[in-house]
């Protein structure tokens, strides 16, 4: 849980603050509203957020694990990708090795 | 047995076209294989080898030995990239730095590769760092972000064309199979300094500066122009001229033309003659082939310049390091006043014919004796072999 912010993958959760575009008494009407949601609802809200704010660093701090095993098996993919590669092109040299090693040899059969 | 090599085949787009048109005789009389050329570029021909369109390479793939991708950082490889993960082969990798490529591969829709290349380097924090990158909030210096351990990694082997490159990548991917293989650079016949100076019709007085290669901002145009300002000003009869393409970032012409200089800087652009070209390099009595920033590339340009027995200019930093002190003179990378430095070697250089003699033919000795295409294919043979036999 001591990641900085950068890293941070989830926003942190903040009240929502009052604003109002209505000329000269949008600044009243912000207040208003502002002081209904002191009296009515802050303590709620502030509760669900403290809440939803823990559930998302606990979300990121799982999705950060999620993300690093998936950045190791791609790794190990990437190396098992590497050794499959390998072996093919192996096989393959082996097999026209052993085409060309057959057909000189059927070439120098006696003919009967 | 066959082999493929996937690679852009236009000079104008990229110096690796050169490349591969230098070394593929060499590597079609040395290999005993059937060589096939994939490239998105027009058809072209050439001696033991086919070409065929790059979009009919996924369905033929499997039927070769092995692939060879000739990969660099510049847009040019951009047809590649669905094949180089799919159909892991051999690669070349002509830029160590391969962050322009990943990045026009996330901005063209394709950001799980881009990704992908920066966690395998760093992890979690290769999530960040990528996109932080990708919206310019975090700059990329070489060699922080390499981003080709993902494909070495992935590659059967990787061929380098420098110490610097090997030591680079082998230190932070030591499982990665490595050859070093010289850049292949023909030796011609060398041309005639006063001969070819008489063909372009330039007087004995001029002091010919050349600047060759694919031209963007890291060659340092404007900082030439600027050295080239003060040597006029210092009474020096000068010439300088510009060879080679201009990439989308970078117009020189705009940039002459409001220093007022059209009469003394001529920009040719990519000059196809190469019959002409070899006569401008031979004409020139110093070029230019500065690098800043750096991506970890082994210059084709700088070694084309060296092959015509022109003295050099570079920057010490990298592979260019490792060119010799006799034929080039090396400038350091990080300089408060670059253009003030380049001029004094320039202005050296002019005083001094003696010395440009002596880096004439140190050039031509350094690029027969390190540089010879036989000796890049043996290197090549080495590794297809080591590959199909380890």
């Amino acid at each position: 849980m001591s990641q900085s912010t950068e890293h941070r993958i989830l926003p942190e959760l903040r009240e929502h603050d009052f604003r109002s575009s209505f000329p000269v008494i949008g600044p009243l009407i912000s207040l208003i509203r502002r002081i209904l949601y002191n009296l009515t609802a802050k303590w709620g809200v502030w509760a669900v957020i403290q809440q939803q704010n823990q559930i998302n660093r606990m979300v990121e701090e799982w999705l950060r694990n999620q993300a690093e095993i998936i950045i190791d098996l791609d790794r190990d993919l990437t190396l098992l990708a590497r050794t499959v590669a390998e072996i093919e092109v192996r096989q393959r040299y082996l097999f026209r090795a052993l085409q060309s090693q057959s057909g000189i040899e059927s070439s120098s059969k006696p003919e009967e | 047995m066959r082999l493929a090599m996937v690679t852009p085949l236009d000079p104008r787009a990229t110096g690796v076209a050169d490349y591969s048109l230098d070394l593929l005789p060499y590597l079609a009389q040395i290999a005993p294989a059937e060589i096939f050329v994939y490239s998105n570029d027009p058809m072209q021909s050439g001696e033991g080898w086919v070409w065929h369109p790059a979009d009919n390479f996924a369905a033929e793939a499997g039927n070769y030995d092995l692939i060879i991708y000739q990969m660099g950082n510049s847009p040019a490889h951009d047809f590649m990239a669905p094949y180089l993960l799919r159909y892991p082969g051999l690669v070349v990798l002509h830029d160590l730095c391969l962050y322009h490529f990943y990045a026009r591969q996330a901005i063209s829709g394709n950001i799980s590769i881009y990704l992908r290349a920066f966690t395998f380097e760093n992890g979690f924090e290769g999530l960040t760092l990528a996109q932080r990158c990708l919206r310019g909030t975090c700059k990329v210096e070489y060699p922080h972000f390499l981003l080709s351990e993902w494909l070495a990694t992935r590659s059967l082997g990787v061929i380098v064309h420098s110490q610097h490159a090997a030591h680079m990548l082998s230190s932070r991917c030591p499982w990665v199979h490595i050859w070093v293989a010289p850049m292949p650079m023909p030796l011609l016949p060398l041309l005639s300094h006063q001969e070819a100076r008489e063909h372009l019709s330039l007087s004995k007085e001029i002091f010919l500066i050349l600047v060759f290669g694919m031209l963007n901002e890291s060659k340092n145009p404007k900082a030439i122009l600027d050295a080239f300002e003060m040597l006029l000003a210092k009474g020096v009869t000068t010439l300088l001229v510009f060879i080679g393409p201009e990439n989308s970032d970078f117009h020189v012409g705009l940039e002459i033309e409001r220093r007022g200089l059209g009469s003394l800087v001529k920009h040719l652009g990519f000059v196809g003659d190469r019959t002409l070209l070899r006569k401008w390099l031979a004409a020139a009595d110093v070029a230019i082939n500065l690098r800043s920033p750096y991506w970890g590339e082994t210059s084709s340009s700088a070694l084309r310049i060296l092959a015509e027995g022109t003295p050099l200019i570079i920057n010490d930093v990298g592979a260019f390091s490792e060119l010799p002190d006799k034929a080039c003179i090396k400038l350091p990378t990080y300089t408060p006043d670059i253009a003030q430095e380049l001029c004094q070697v320039l202005l050296d250089l002019w005083l001094d014919p003696h010395r440009r003699y002596n880096m004439r033919e140190a050039a031509r000795s350094y690029i027969e004796t390190n540089h010879s295409p036989q000796r890049t294919v043996e290197i090549y043979w080495a590794a297809i072999n080591t590959i199909w036999r380890w």
